[in-house]
């Protein structure tokens, strides 16, 4: 297809109308600045192609001029295999369209309405629109026409129809082929992680490899547990067949020992001669120390003797002085003695006449005891007839305390009544009149009155009273209740029941004080008590000799001064006595010592006398002290030679035992090590038949072949699934290679010329580009052969690369046909350098093929040199009914 | 004076048959059955007593169970002694299997864990010949005096390879080594013997057959000949010639196929050789090529011949199978990139390095077979 002009009306900021775009034969520079409106001539050409003009969608009613009520309208005309077309379209509501062929003769309508869209799209191998913002529908030309719109400017990833469109539907692998590649990598993503690095944990060959692990881990156990097993097998069989060897070693030890044994006796024999020398040695040695003993013994005795001398003369002088202190001691003794007599001689004397004194002095005492008690009692007695007297005074009704606080209470109203003032003023000045103040009469003139006026007509017995509403009784009352109350206690005034009561209460008083005389003359006994007590009194005097009365302090001194000489006797009597028994302690002490310095004199006497005899044998036994010593060290020389003689011969009968004693030692130290070790192995033998008997009684067997069984079969399995898994990769490895040389097969030239442009473009820096199944880069060859992932690349880069692709295919296409690629500023940001490259890359496939070039941009000056012809939106877009646009605007080269 | 036995050995009770497969399992089931076959037999022919010469149990750690079952076939049959021996299997001692319970204080049952001969019928003196060492360089027999003098009927029992008769190739670096000329020169009038599972009978110097193995009672495995027998023994009298009979025991039926695929695009001619096999366990090996597609059938044919039998082993090392002239389902067949991708296997598939490669590039082409089978019906 190539484009020839577009026209359009009341379209957005192209208000009114029309407004035409001439495209020019091979390249169009379509530029204006910003918001100028180069990209709403590139919407409305792709809606003059594709799109449905009628319906309520939003992005039809966007499409009129603001405020314009006019509709939208496009019109396209374009060569599509070699015929002039032309496409019209209204937009909004139930639109319209109109599919013209134009040609020498005029133009003739092909179809109308939605026909006419369908005809259309079939013509350019697109489909129906799906929308403003889909483009997979337009078949090539998404490949063909590239929009600023972001979502819409990356190369299409698109396949089938796409492809188709392209003529390219050799390249995509059939239906049956995707559905297999997606089971294989069902199965794959079923197994394995999203990076195919390992196994999914929750797929069944991890689960297998861990419980394979835990169950070796187990195996190893038992492995561990049955080596043991045979380890103590084998140590059990070991000290089994070393056990005869240990026994004979035991039977070889106690041989040797007994050998030992049988030569340390025959040593003990050669040794019998040792101790008949030691007992010589040791007689003689006896005899020098009894000589020596001898000598010492009489050296002691003389000088004990010498000590007992002066021990003995010591004896004497105290003996001495202990029978003068004896002496001393019986004086004082006797002085004591006579002392004591005297007291005790007194102290009876005063003894005797205390015992003559005392009964006079109790029978006085007695007496005037009785006396006292008589008057008393005769006292008591007139008393009591006193005090009943005054209680028969004191008999009979009295006016109580209470009678007397209330007669004394009326009195006192009474004197109230009369003291106070009269309550009316009585003024009577009609003596006819009988008037009664008070129960008086009141003559004529002026009265008063207390209580009550009584104004009566003289005769009468009636008249007019005259109270005060609140006046109490009438004194008259108070004074008749007064003398009643006093009658009733026999008084005719108040004064005379006062003087009643004093009397009546000094009576009481009286009374009062005879009970509390006769309550002491008592003293808390009773007249009973008392006569009880002068009867016994009587009985103790009757038939004693009467004894006055006044002799009482007479005896009674008499008797306490015989008590007083005789307590001041007796005291020193007691103090005679302590000395006395001091004395005898001293007395005895005297005599015992005595006894004892006499005993000791008399030892020291005897003991010289046994040592004097002593040292009388020993010198005749033993002859002089010389003659002694010197048979003492004759002996003692000849001992010690004999000793030297012993002890040579001990010494090499003990060297001679020591070696024997030494191999027997050594004999029984083997025997008890081959002992031990026999015991020690039995003990083995022992630890390790229980050992092996309680293993084998664990179902180690049992155990161990279940969990080799699991393990079988575990393996088993996991082989078959990581064999299984490993295919699926291989397949899909051998699949994904097919399929990439299927599609490299048909996209193969479009890749080399995108890879060619792009090559030229930046001067050979990236040199090759690789294209995904859905003609999509893939990767690009950067410096140093190497290859770098295209989304990796810069803006600049990737935006060339598309553009490049971009013009690869249509460049295969126009093998078939002219077509007309649409770039919305392509290099927006790509370096001015590259950009000329690409002009230059433009220019040069314009000429070689029927290539027509269309680009939107506002930077026009970029592209200077490009074999275009230039609109600027802003000033060309002219009125169709004006001259040729393309007349008058040129090319821009 | 006349004594009757039954020789038997090696009942290898417990053994796990790893190398049967499926058939593991009744291998071992089969085996305590045959020895109550045994016992009862031994009932029937009216025996003096049952000789056992050693590995009666697989191991010393057996599991419980197995002990337990063989402990109630021994006490289900008392009426007959049975002397016994531990072979290198099941070694007496600490540890052993027969300190347990379940073989044990049985009256009927002796096994003799030393080499003190034992009277075990009038006039017949037993001489049994422990293993007590699996690595035992001893030959017991040596130990075994004259008896030529002795008027009673002498049999030893023991446990070993018998040297420079009948295993020569075992004869180096041997272990339990049992000479046969002690049993000459002893006067033995019958040596019992047990280790080998197959049964021999080993002729003197005058052509009398004084030593034999009865091997054991059920085969274990496809390599023994002339196993699941016991033999029946009667000695008449001092130094007569034993008569021997060998008795069938042995329950299951072994059997090894080898198949070879020429160029056969179905499994019938296979099929046909199975159903003349009636062997209850059977080791085929399968040779030659098929086509990958051929496999599918050949999988069902061996799962229906498996669920028949009571075991079978399939060695496939010996089989081949071709990618290369696999057909692609209907429908697969107008995309040449899936023919791409078959033939990519195939190529991979011949060119593979080792056999963990070739199995899993043919399990890749065997997916990938499976997946577009599926997939094409849709």
């Amino acid at each position: 297809m190539k484009l020839i002009s577009l026209e359009l009306s009341h379209w957005r900021r192209f208000r009114g109308g029309p407004h035409r775009v001439t495209f020019g034969e091979r390249g169009t520079l379509v530029h204006g600045p910003n918001e100028a409106g180069k990209s709403t001539l590139f919407q409305a050409l792709r809606h003059a192609l594709f799109d449905r003009p009628s319906g309520t969608a939003d992005w039809l009613k966007g499409l009129p001029s603001y405020g314009s009520s006019a509709t939208p309208r496009v019109r396209l005309e374009f060569e599509l295999d070699g015929r002039h077309l032309a496409v019209e379209k209204e937009f909004g509501g139930k639109g319209s369209t109109t599919l013209e062929q134009i040609g020498e003769g005029g133009s003739q309508v092909l179809s109308e309405g939605m026909e006419a869209v369908g005809q259309l799209v079939d013509l350019l191998g697109a489909e129906l629109g799906r929308g403003p913002l889909k483009r997979d529908h337009w078949g090539a030309f998404q490949w063909l026409f590239m929009l600023q719109d972001p979502t819409m400017r990356g190369i299409p990833k698109v396949r089938g129809a796409a492809l188709e469109a392209l003529g390219m539907d050799g390249a995509a692998t059939s239906d049956l082929f995707e559905q297999v590649a997606r089971r294989v990598a069902d199965e794959i993503n079923d197994k394995f992680t999203a990076k195919r690095t390992g196994f999914k944990k929750n797929s069944e060959i991890p689960r297998l490899e861990e419980e394979l692990d835990d169950l070796r881990a187990r195996r190893e156990e038992y492995l561990r547990e049955r080596a043991d097993l045979a380890e103590s097998a084998r140590r059990y069989e070991e000290i089994r067949e070393e056990l005869p060897r240990l026994k004979e070693a035991v039977e070889k030890a106690t041989e040797e020992c007994e050998r030992d044994v049988k030569a340390l006796g025959e040593r003990e024999a050669e040794d019998r001669d040792l101790p008949r020398l030691e007992a010589d040695l040791k007689q003689a040695e006896e005899a020098l120390r009894s000589a020596e003993e001898s000598l010492a013994a009489r050296r002691l005795l003389e000088k004990r003797i010498e000590e007992l001398e002066g021990e003995l003369e010591t004896a004497r002088r105290e003996e001495i002085d202990a029978a003068a202190a004896w002496k001393s001691l019986e004086a004082e003794g006797r002085q004591l003695a006579e002392e004591r007599e005297r007291l005790l001689s007194r102290s009876h004397e005063l003894e005797t006449n205390l015992k003559d004194m005392r009964p006079c002095l109790e029978t006085c005492k007695a007496r005037a005891r009785a006396d006292l008690l008589t008057e008393k009692l005769v006292q008591i007695a007139e008393m009591s007839r006193a005090i009943e007297a005054e209680r028969e005074a004191l008999a009979g009704p009295h006016p109580t305390a209470a009678d007397m606080e209330r007669i004394r209470g009326l009195a006192v109203k009474i004197d109230v009544a009369r003291a106070a003032d009269p309550r009316l003023l009585i003024t009577c000045d009609d003596a006819a009149l009988d008037v009664l103040v008070d129960g008086v009469p009141m003559e004529a003139g002026e009265g008063r009155a207390h209580d009550e006026v009584l104004v009566r007509i003289p005769g009468h017995e009636g008249g007019v009273r005259i109270r005060t509403a609140d006046a109490g009784p009438a004194l008259s009352e108070l004074e008749a209740e007064l003398q009643r109350q006093l009658s009733a206690h026999g008084a005719a005034s108040l004064e005379e029941l006062a003087t009643h009561l004093e009397r009546l209460r000094q009576a009481e008083r009286r009374l009062g004080a005879l009970e509390g005389e006769r309550k002491g003359l008592l003293a808390d006994a009773t007249v009973t008590d008392l006569e009880a007590e002068l009867k016994r009194l009587r009985e103790f005097l009757d038939g004693r000799e009467p004894v006055p009365k006044e002799r009482i302090s007479e005896l009674e001194a008499a008797v306490r001064s015989a008590e007083s000489e005789l307590e001041k006797l007796q005291a020193r009597l007691r103090d005679v006595d302590k000395r006395r028994e001091a004395w005898q302690l001293a007395e005895t002490d005297g005599r015992t010592a005595l006894l004892e310095v006499q005993n000791r004199r008399m030892s020291w006497e005897a003991t010289r006398k046994e040592a004097a005899r002593q040292l009388d044998d020993e010198r005749d036994r033993v002859g002089s002290t010389a003659r002694l010593m010197r048979r003492c060290e004759e002996e003692r020389e000849r001992l010690q030679r004999k000793r030297k003689d012993f002890e040579k011969k001990r010494d090499e009968s003990k060297s001679r035992r020591l070696a024997a004693d030494n191999a027997l030692a050594t004999s029984k130290r083997r025997l008890k090590d081959a002992r031990e070790r026999l015991q020690r192995a039995r003990e083995d033998v022992a630890s390790l038949t229980d050992r092996l008997d309680r293993l084998a009684a664990s179902g180690l067997g049992t155990r161990l072949d279940e969990v080799e069984r699991r393990i079988d079969e575990r393996r088993k399995r996991l082989a078959v699934l990581k064999r299984r898994a490993e295919a699926t990769l291989r397949l899909e490895s051998v699949m994904t290679e097919v399929r990439k040389e299927t599609f490299a097969a048909v996209t193969g030239p479009v890749r080399t010329k995108a890879a060619d442009f792009l090559s030229f473009v930046t001067t050979g820096r990236y040199e090759d580009m690789e294209l995904g199944d859905d003609l999509h880069p893939a990767a690009l060859s950067g410096p140093h052969q190497t290859l770098e992932r295209f989304e990796d690349g810069s803006e600049g880069l990737r935006e060339l690369a598309n553009a490049m692709l971009r013009l690869a295919v249509a460049v295969t296409l126009c093998e078939e046909a002219p077509q007309a690629l649409v770039l919305d500023d392509p290099c927006a940001a790509v370096s001015p350098a590259r950009t000329r490259r690409f002009v230059e890359l433009l220019n040069r496939l314009m000429a070689e093929h029927p290539l027509q070039i269309v680009i939107l941009t506002h930077r026009p000056e970029e592209f200077d040199g490009l074999d275009a012809v230039s609109v600027d939106v802003q000033r060309d877009l002219v009125d169709p009914n004006a001259a040729d646009s393309r007349e008058e605007t040129g090319t821009s080269s | 004076m006349a004594f009757r036995f039954l020789h038997t050995s090696d009942w290898q009770m417990g053994m796990k048959g790893s190398g049967l497969g499926s058939a593991a399992e009744a291998v071992s089931r089969a085996r305590l059955e045959s020895l109550d076959r045994l016992l009862t037999l031994a009932e029937e022919k009216g025996v003096d007593a049952v000789l056992a010469a050693g590995d009666l149990f697989e191991k010393n750690d057996v599991a419980d169970e197995i002990v337990e079952a063989v402990g109630a076939i021994l006490r289900r049959h008392s009426a007959i002694p049975i002397h016994a021996i531990p072979g290198n299997h099941d070694l007496a001692g600490p540890g052993s299997v027969w300190n347990r319970n379940a073989v044990n204080d049985m009256e009927h049952f002796h096994l003799h864990r030393d080499f003190e001969p034992v009277d075990i019928a009038e006039g017949v003196v037993l001489h049994p010949c422990p293993v007590k060492s699996i690595h035992g360089q001893k030959d017991v027999l040596a130990d075994i005096p004259d008896l030529t003098g002795d008027p009673r009927i002498h049999v030893a029992l023991a446990h070993g390879h018998l040297l420079g008769q009948i295993f020569d190739d075992h004869e180096k670096g041997v272990s339990l080594p049992l000479d046969p000329a002690h049993v000459e020169r002893s006067g033995l009038d019958f040596l019992a013997l047990g280790h080998w599972h197959g049964l021999r009978r080993v002729a003197g110097a005058d052509g009398v057959v004084r030593i034999a193995y009865s091997g054991t009672h059920e085969q274990t495995h496809w390599r023994e000949r002339e196993a699941g027998y016991v033999l029946l023994v009667d000695i008449e009298k001092k130094a007569a010639p034993p008569h021997l009979e060998a008795l069938r025991t042995g329950a299951l039926t072994w059997s090894r196929e080898a198949f070879r695929f020429e160029e056969d695009r179905h499994v019938n001619r296979l099929q046909e050789l199975l159903n003349g096999r009636t062997e209850d366990i059977l080791h085929l090996s399968l040779e030659g090529e098929i086509p990958l597609d051929l496999e599918a059938d050949l999988e069902t044919c061996l799962r229906n011949e498996e669920a028949r039998r009571t075991g079978l082993l399939v060695d496939r090392r010996g089989l081949r199978i071709l990618t290369d002239d696999a057909s692609l389902p209907e429908g697969a067949q107008l995309d040449p990139a899936l023919e791409l991708v078959r033939k990519r296997l195939a190529e991979a598939i011949d060119a593979a390095g080792d056999d963990e490669e070739r199995h899993i590039l043919l399990e890749a082409a065997r997916l990938y077979r499976r997946f577009l089978t599926e997939e094409a019906r849709g």
